[in-house]
C-alpha cells in the first residue's frame, strides 16, 4: 500500500494537506482514521475533480512546529494503515464472526440450533420399552396366551 | 462585520450531518447553506467574537463527526 501523498505542509500556518487514493483507502478507512485523530486536530476533507483523489487537510489544534506537524500526518499515515488492515480482517472473519454471535444470542436464549437436533431421538414412533402400549392391550388373554406360547418355545 | 465561508463536499459529508451542525452552532453564528453539484456551501455571518478565529473549523469538525457516526 502506497503512502498518502502531502500535497503541501506550512509549519507557518500548521497545516498540511494529503491526498489519498479512493482505491487503495476506501472511505470507511479515511473516516476511521480522521475519527482517531479529530479531537487533536482540525480535519477538512475534499475531493479532487481533476483526479478523484480525497483530499485531508490536517490542522493541529495546539499549534507546534513542523515536526510536530509532521508526526501528525505521521500518526494519520499508521492509522490509515490500521484501518484498513481491520476492515480485511472483518471482511475474511465475517463468516466466523457471525457464526460465533449466532450461537452465543441462541445460547443466551435457550434455543436449539439446527446441529443441535438430532432427528432419531426425535421419533414419537419410537417406542422400545413399550411405554405407549395401553395396559389392556399389553395384559389382554391374547397378549398373555402368545407370551405363554413364546416362553414354552423358548423353553422346548 | 465578519463572514466567512466553509465548503463541504456533498459525497463526504451528509446533509444530515450539515443540519445538525448548523443546529447545534446557531447560537454562535447565523449560518446559511447552499449547495451546489458537489458541495454545501456554508456562510457564516454575525459570528461570536471571542469564536470566530475557529468556527468554520469547529464546524467541520462537528460535521465530519456526525457523518462518521451515522455510518456506524
Amino acid at each position: 500500500m502506497s503512502d498518502p501523498s502531502i500535497l503541501h505542509l506550512d509549519p507557518q500556518t500548521g497545516i498540511a494537506e494529503v491526498a489519498l487514493e479512493r482505491n487503495l483507502y476506501p472511505l470507511d478507512v479515511i473516516y476511521g482514521a480522521a475519527y482517531v485523530l479529530i479531537d487533536r486536530a482540525y480535519l477538512l476533507l475534499d475531493r479532487r475533480a481533476s483526479d478523484g483523489r480525497v483530499t485531508v487537510r490536517i490542522e493541529s489544534r495546539d499549534g507546534g512546529d513542523e515536526a510536530a506537524l509532521r508526526a501528525l500526518v505521521g500518526e494519520f499515515s499508521n492509522e490509515l494503515l490500521n484501518q484498513a488492515l481491520r476492515r480485511k480482517i472483518t471482511r475474511q472473519n465475517k463468516v466466523e464472526l457471525e457464526a460465533i454471535v449466532t450461537q452465543a444470542l441462541a445460547g443466551a436464549t435457550g434455543a436449539l440450533l439446527p446441529g443441535d437436533m438430532d432427528d432419531d431421538d426425535l421419533d414419537f414412533l419410537d417406542d422400545p420399552l413399550g411405554i405407549a402400549v395401553p395396559w389392556e392391550e399389553k395384559f389382554s388373554k391374547e397378549a398373555r396366551a402368545a407370551e405363554k406360547a413364546k416362553d414354552s418355545e423358548d423353553a422346548s | 462585520m465578519s463572514t466567512a465561508q466553509l465548503q463541504l463536499h456533498r459525497k463526504l459529508y451528509t446533509a444530515t450531518s450539515v443540519r445538525v451542525a448548523k443546529k447545534a452552532f446557531a447560537e454562535l453564528a447565523t449560518i446559511e447553506v447552499s449547495r451546489d453539484v458537489n458541495h454545501f456551501t456554508l456562510t457564516f455571518r454575525e459570528m461570536a467574537p471571542d469564536v470566530a478565529d475557529v468556527l468554520t473549523r469547529e464546524f467541520a469538525n462537528y460535521a465530519l463527526a456526525e457523518t462518521i457516526e451515522s455510518r456506524r
